[in-house]
């Protein structure tokens, strides 16, 4: 039997389509490099005393113990990152499935009206956050104005309010502006879930005299849970690292009361040069996303397997 | 060319050349720029020096126009390239940590507060120039800043940003008093302005000013964050509950609630605006006002001409204010070392340091007793505080030294936050300073 070569071993251990390896190791590369690599090194971090300019050393969980039992500004942190995602997601799913389907019944400009709705996603974060910034002014709040002198809000006396500086309020305007900038990607979304409907089943449903209620839980919202499953864990992903939002309207007060991981990660990371620190805290998400992917991929996987 | 030269020329260029020979000198072209452009480096033959010096923008732009200026007299007289950047005073931290890391970058940069402490190991050391320098301008006002981990002078004290009362006089005339020189005189006159709609406006936030402004009052009860060895803890303190007290009937009394949400922007607005009474802030509020000629509300008078500037209150143990401190210092990784202390020598020589304290009007207040009592300040009856205020005025970790610990203090807003929880009745101020320094020894322990 004559030896075999090099190719022919590669195929029987891996398989016939041996080329379709070396397709994919451009891809494979690039993950390497842009994701693996910058993952790896913030891992590294979080388990070091890495400082800026200085030599570093292992140190286990030692970061992770410090910020989860003697920072309490972190825990602060961990409440605020939760209600601020938890709320801003919840919200962003009720709204957009709301406005999608009003969207999907306008005749009317409804070109014009689907383009506009999406300003506030495609303008730069920071720049609208600069908007909001000036909106809730705590000493020229347009808000607080229009309260006092627009009919009839003027009515009722209401305001001034202090929208960035109690704490309460501040949290909510900070996830009223998530909010606002991250509706457009939902209704966007789920009008193209929406469109994607066959007529036809709204037929066969109104012939057996299924009610508006009805068709939406047990046709609307089934075919809808794979793009909702999707578009909640982007934006779950991307409401938790959010930064520009909080950075530029409280940079995290008042009194740490809308600090989030990222926020917080980045005094320690950058401006207390404590990498270490900051990496452990920008880490500290990842388990809750990987939860949060897990449940959402399940969820689409179950949907997948639905039968008409 | 010689005609030695000339002749040589003449035979490369009349000599039919053969095809392998073409292949090789191309080669060797083609090699030798992608060497160059690989490495980023010109031969040595081609290499030119290049200062290159780093700043953050200044609120005066003038004054970098005039920085420019200097680094492009020195680059002529040493036959050199300079080059001057400048980032947004928030970029500078991610820039400078990117520095240290790649240790390749500018070569000379701006270092504020703690950074000199910080970057120690990374900075070339300065006595000798800091004493040379010192010695010709009449000493420094202030022995703090720039100091390395080992002590040694890690950077050039360059200029601070002050912090004065800027007071709307009319105001204080209108109900018959004096100017104010005390805290509690800014708490009287504060309460009954207060009910006139003119509150006065310290910010109780997440902002820079609020944290020098907060510093300088408790310092000024005699209160401090640090002993003198910037390492032993010492907040928690009679001193500093009665500070504390004295900011909950400020704040009650005198002040307005939004100052739990202002930033450095607020309380130049509130004050431009005629609503504050009295804000304590840099004369970037005062210069902004006379920029953006505004009026006072409801009349045609321009605001800036009833704002004067007053040394900052005194407290029952002095008058102190804390204050940004820039410093200017030589990465040790630079390859033009020897360069860049030139410059820095040409830079602070008295009439090149005059001509930049000229360019920003005053804004980047000398640290040099010559140069504070520049005849500049003399010119504007609104800068009659400033040649005084250096002797009074402190780094983050007085009466120590800002250390990489204080400036963690300063970024996480401990103090300011301290405050506001005592202000808004969140914490007394006896648990408020208890927090502070749990806080506190947290953070020293890891230095």
């Amino acid at each position: 039997m004559p030896p075999l070569t090099l190719r022919s071993r590669l195929r029987r251990s891996i398989g016939p389509d041996i080329d379709g390896y070396f397709f994919v190791l451009p891809t494979v590369v690039i993950m390497v490099c842009l994701i693996v690599y910058p993952f790896g090194l913030a891992v590294w971090y979080s388990l070091s005393n890495a400082f800026i300019g200085e030599e570093t050393k292992f140190i286990g969980l030692d970061n992770f113990r410090y910020i989860l039992f003697e920072d309490d500004i972190f825990l602060l942190t961990i409440r605020n990152t939760l209600l601020f995602a938890v709320i801003s997601v919840v919200v962003k799913v009720v709204l957009g499935l709301l406005c999608a389907m009003l969207l999907l019944r306008i005749v009317r400009f409804r070109r014009f009206l689907r383009g506009a709705m999406l300003l506030p996603f495609v303008a730069p974060t920071a720049l609208t956050t600069l908007a909001w910034w000036l909106i809730l002014d705590p000493t020229y709040s347009h808000i607080n104005w229009m309260l006092q002198h627009v009919w009839p809000f003027s009515l009722f006396d209401l305001g001034p309010y202090l929208w960035l500086g109690n704490p309460t309020l501040a949290l909510s305007s900070v996830i009223f502006v998530n909010i606002w900038r991250g509706l457009p990607f939902f209704i966007i979304t789920i009008l193209a879930g929406l469109v994607a409907i066959p007529d036809n089943l709204y037929e066969a449903a109104e012939i057996d005299g299924a009610t508006t209620m009805q068709k939406f839980w047990r046709i609307t919202l089934p075919l809808l849970r794979p793009v909702l499953a999707v578009i909640i864990l982007f934006s779950t992903i991307f409401t938790l690292a959010d930064f520009n939002i909080v950075y530029v309207l409280t940079r995290g007060g008042p009194m740490n009361e809308t600090h989030l991981f990222a926020t917080y990660s980045f005094t320690y990371g950058i401006l207390n040069h404590e990498i270490g620190l900051g990496a452990a805290i920008a880490l500290f998400l990842f388990p809750i996303l990987i939860l949060t992917v897990i449940l959402l991929l399940r969820l689409v996987r179950r949907d997948s397997e639905y039968e008409l | 060319m010689t005609r030695k030269t000339n002749g040589h020329v003449a035979e490369i260029l009349d000599k039919p050349s053969s095809r392998r020979k073409f292949i090789k000198q191309s080669a060797a072209v083609s090699g030798g720029m992608a060497g160059i452009l690989a490495t980023g480096i010109a031969p040595a033959i081609g290499q030119t020096h290049e200062l290159k010096m780093l700043v953050n923008s200044h609120f005066v732009p003038a004054s970098d126009e005039e920085l420019k200026r200097q680094l492009e007299e020195f680059g002529k007289a040493e036959g050199i390239k300079t080059r001057l950047d400048r980032v947004a005073h928030i970029q500078l931290p991610a820039v400078l940590a990117g520095e240290i890391q790649g240790q390749k970058g500018h070569d000379i940069v701006t270092v504020r507060n703690a950074d000199p402490h910080l970057y120690s190991k990374h900075l070339e050391p300065l006595d000798d120039l800091y004493a040379k320098v010192g010695k010709a301008g009449g000493g420094w006002t202030n022995h703090d800043v720039g100091k390395g981990r080992d002590g040694r002078q890690a950077a050039m004290p360059w200029y601070f940003i002050s912090f004065p009362i800027a007071v709307r006089t009319d105001l204080i005339a209108e109900i018959g008093e004096d100017l104010p020189d005390t805290w509690e005189d800014v708490l009287r006159i504060g309460i009954k302005l207060k009910k006139k709609g003119h509150p006065v406006g310290i910010q109780l936030s997440h902002g820079a000013d609020s944290n020098w402004i907060l510093r300088g009052l408790l310092w000024s009860w005699g209160a401090k964050l640090v002993e003198s060895d910037s390492k032993t803890i010492a907040v928690n303190s009679k001193e500093t509950i009665d500070a504390f007290k004295f900011i909950r009937d400020l704040f009650k009394n005198a002040m307005t609630e939004e100052v739990l949400a202002w930033d450095d922007r607020n309380n130049n607005v509130c004050l431009a605006s005629g609503k504050c009474s009295m804000i304590l802030n840099p004369i970037s509020a005062y210069r902004s006002a006379v920029r953006d000629k505004a009026l006072i509300q409801g009349t045609d008078k321009p605001v800036h001409q009833v704002i004067n500037h007053i040394m900052p209150p005194k407290g029952p143990m002095g008058r102190h204010m804390g204050s940004s401190h820039s410093n200017v210092g030589i990465w040790k990784f630079s390859k033009n070392v020897d360069v860049a202390k030139r410059f820095l020598d040409f830079h602070f020589e008295s009439k090149n340091a005059e001509k930049l304290l000229q360019a920003s009007s005053g804004y980047n207040q000398p640290l040099l007793t010559n140069h504070a009592l520049h005849p500049l300040y003399a010119t504007n009856p609104k800068y009659y505080f400033a040649p005084f205020i250096g002797w009074y005025t402190h780094a983050i970790g007085w009466p120590g030294v800002p250390t990489a610990a204080s400036q963690t203090i300063y970024d996480q807003y401990l103090l300011p936050d301290a405050a506001a929880a005592v202000a808004t009745g969140k914490l007394t101020p006896e648990e408020s300073a208890k927090k502070i320094e749990k806080q506190m020894k947290r953070i020293y322990r890891r230095f």
